[in-house]
């Protein structure tokens, strides 16, 4: 039932090779018939036209207008009886004709259907000749007996045919070998993938024929994404964990039996353990874990719906916002992380701007560079450092997560690119490299 | 000061409007989308805190819905969300602020504060109206150099009016910004409050436009 729905590969090819050999041998087996065939009549006609042409060198009109022949042309085998073998010269209804002994007195009906004496089908071969001494034109016919054409190609065919059936026979054998030797790959791959399964290797061997290679390498660079992501995986919910412990610890100290409980502190630990919490979630959501690096998305409008929202949040400031992105601009990432990216970077930018956060966007080559920059105090490359480090704050008065810088790191790095802080006089810049996706 | 609350969640809900009438505030509260939606539509409110995750009719969905019938109340969103493209759609969809849970409620309370002030026009938090003045950012008043005690329902009459100064203010839509939709109030007591406010801050920066509604003076 299951190879109805999925129609095997062997079988495909198995029909194939057999409607394509059958087709192949009927057609060579009609051409060869046919050849055989025009062999034997021409074989035989030659011999009779043979016979009529010496009947012709030899026929002679005597002083009373009787025919004769010059020569005994009654050679075997048109001298035995009822042979098959005739020959025969007419002229006019008046005369009698003169004829091949085989004929045993008998007249060839030449008008009506080819037939002998003995009612036996007969090959006939014709000839009219004028002679200058007779007013009448003779008739000159030579006859072979048909059994004589159709016995060898009878034999030859019973040849072919078993020649040609043995062909079929040889032809699907080495069909089916075939068959069984191009999939072979396919089934080593399999047990190779079943190995990876089970856990007893790690990837597939390499060494595949060239048809399969690619999928090959495909597999296996699928398989060390999976195996990446369960490590990054594995490491994130380590640092998770540990981030979490901290602050939980604290908290528990904090609320044990007999000591006077400082909401303030209570408070700090709760925010420190959501910053670490949303941290992750955002670093979760990434698409690029899950292999949104085939995403493409137009940056030119992520962006400026970012500066509606971000004019919106800081509404208080007036800043103005300078955007020079290319229309043309689009990013091997997905939607969602482009936002978020570029997202943190101008809200950090708005956070710290005096009055001017301008965004640049540029191509180069496979690479595409985002410059957020502000006119704010900037900082040192020291304070950059823990900037970008995880959970590293700078100023714990201006609102925020603290993560935004890291996370932007975190989610650039998964699509191979990366983040850099510039300090500038006066104000920061921070560069953002992202893939670009193919034109 | 009167505040739409659409938050589906019984504790914090909960913990928000103790928090926002603490602060002197009127506060609706709506459990599901629906109901915040008719309530947005139907009644006046100085400013709304809409949640994005609602049953029945979604956040976004209210606001864009609100944008679409030429209600103009300040939004401030609060949501679980805390993606850029969620704050985006938000903004789009017709939000004035968001704010990302967990939140200090010191944060919403600052927050919409300040979304009021803007949507009356006022860039700075300091209201001055003669020897009145008005602290948006903290809510409170000064009244010739010294803060002005005041109860929620004076509080909620005067900052309403001096958000709105020189300019009258309607009777029924004052009554409509200081007391909650299904309070049970005798339509006189706004005349009582306002006379209360009269002999704290004199009697002639209160004009009454009879059968109209109220103004605050400022000159002089």
């Amino acid at each position: 039932m299951a190879e109805r729905r999925n129609p095997s590969l062997a079988r495909r090819l198995w029909l194939a090779a057999i409607v394509f050999v059958l087709a192949a041998l009927t057609v060579a087996g009609v051409v060869i018939d046919r050849a055989l065939d025009r062999f034997t009549v021409f074989q035989i006609d030659q011999r009779l036209d043979a016979q009529i042409l010496a009947l012709a060198s030899a026929i002679s009109v005597g002083e009373d207008g009787g025919m004769r022949l010059r020569r005994d042309l009654d050679l075997p085998p048109y001298d035995r009886a009822l042979s098959g073998w005739y020959w025969q010269v007419s002229s006019g209804a008046e005369t009698e004709p003169l004829r091949s002994r085989s004929l045993g007195g008998a007249v060839l009906d030449t008008r009506g259907g080819a037939v002998g004496p003995r009612g036996e089908p007969l090959h006939l071969r014709r000839r009219i000749i004028r002679l200058a001494s007779a007013s009448t034109p003779f008739e000159l016919v030579a006859a072979a007996p048909r059994e004589e054409l159709s016995a060898p190609v009878r034999t030859a065919r019973r040849a072919l045919m078993i020649t040609l059936g043995l062909l079929a026979v040889a032809l699907l054998a080495a069909a089916t070998a075939q068959v069984f030797l191009v999939l072979s790959p396919l089934r080593r791959l399999s047990r190779a993938l079943a190995e990876v399964r089970a856990g007893r290797a790690r990837s597939i061997p390499e060494r595949q024929p060239a048809e399969v290679a690619g999928l090959v390498t495909e597999l296996n660079a699928l398989l060390a994404q999976n195996a990446d992501q369960a490590e990054r995986a594995r490491a994130h919910i380590g640092n998770l964990a540990h981030g979490l412990k901290t602050p939980l610890a604290t908290l528990a100290a904090e609320l044990r039996p007999g000591h006077d409980i400082d909401r303030e502190a209570l408070r700090e630990q709760v925010e420190q353990m959501d910053r670490r919490i949303a941290h992750h979630l955002r670093r979760a959501r990434s698409a690029a874990l899950l292999g949104g690096r085939n995403a493409r998305t137009r940056l030119a409008p992520q962006i400026d719906d970012l500066v509606l929202a971000l004019s919106r949040i800081h509404s208080e400031r007036a800043l103005r916002f300078d955007v020079v992105v290319p229309a043309e601009i689009d990013l091997a990432c997905d939607a969602h992380d482009v936002d978020e990216m570029c997202g943190n970077l101008l809200d950090n930018a708005c956070k710290w701007a005096s009055c001017t956060v301008s965004v640049t966007a540029e191509r180069r080559q496979h690479k595409v560079v985002v410059t957020v920059s502000d006119d704010g105090p900037g900082f040192s490359a020291g304070q950059a450092e823990i900037a970008l480090s995880r959970g590293g704050r700078l100023d714990e008065v201006t609102p925020g997560t603290g993560f935004g810088l890291p996370i932007t790191r975190e989610i650039a790095a998964l699509y191979g690119g990366d983040l850099v802080l510039i300090q500038l006089e006066p104000g920061l810049r921070a560069v953002l490299t992202l893939p670009a996706a193919d034109d | 000061m009167k505040l739409l609350v659409i938050e589906d969640d019984p504790a914090l809900s909960k913990a928000l409007c103790d928090a926002l009438r603490a602060e002197g505030c009127a506060v609706d509260l709506a459990r599901d989308g629906e109901d915040g939606l008719h309530l947005g539509e139907t009644e006046t409110y100085d400013a709304a805190l809409v949640d994005l995750g609602l049953p029945k009719i979604d956040g976004l969905r209210i606001i864009a819905g609100w944008r679409a019938a030429k209600r103009d109340l300040p939004v401030l969103v609060l949501t679980a969300r805390d993606d850029w493209t969620s704050k985006v759609e938000g903004f789009k969809a017709g939000a004035d602020d968001y704010l990302v849970k967990p939140v200090r409620v010191e944060e919403v309370i600052m927050r919409l504060r300040a979304l009021v002030r803007r949507a009356s026009g006022h860039a700075n938090p300091e209201i001055v109206c003669g020897s009145l003045s008005y602290n948006a950012q903290i809510a409170t008043f000064t009244f010739q150099g010294l803060p002005l005690k005041l109860t929620a329902l004076e509080w909620r009459v005067l900052s309403t009016l001096i958000l709105r100064k020189g300019t009258l203010v309607q009777r029924g839509e004052l009554f409509e910004r200081v007391y909650e939709s299904d309070a049970m109030t005798d339509s006189n007591s706004l005349e009582v409050i306002v006379a209360r406010l009269r002999k704290k801050i004199g009697a002639e920066r209160i004009e009454t436009a009879r059968g109209l509604g109220y103004r605050l003076v400022c000159d002089g």
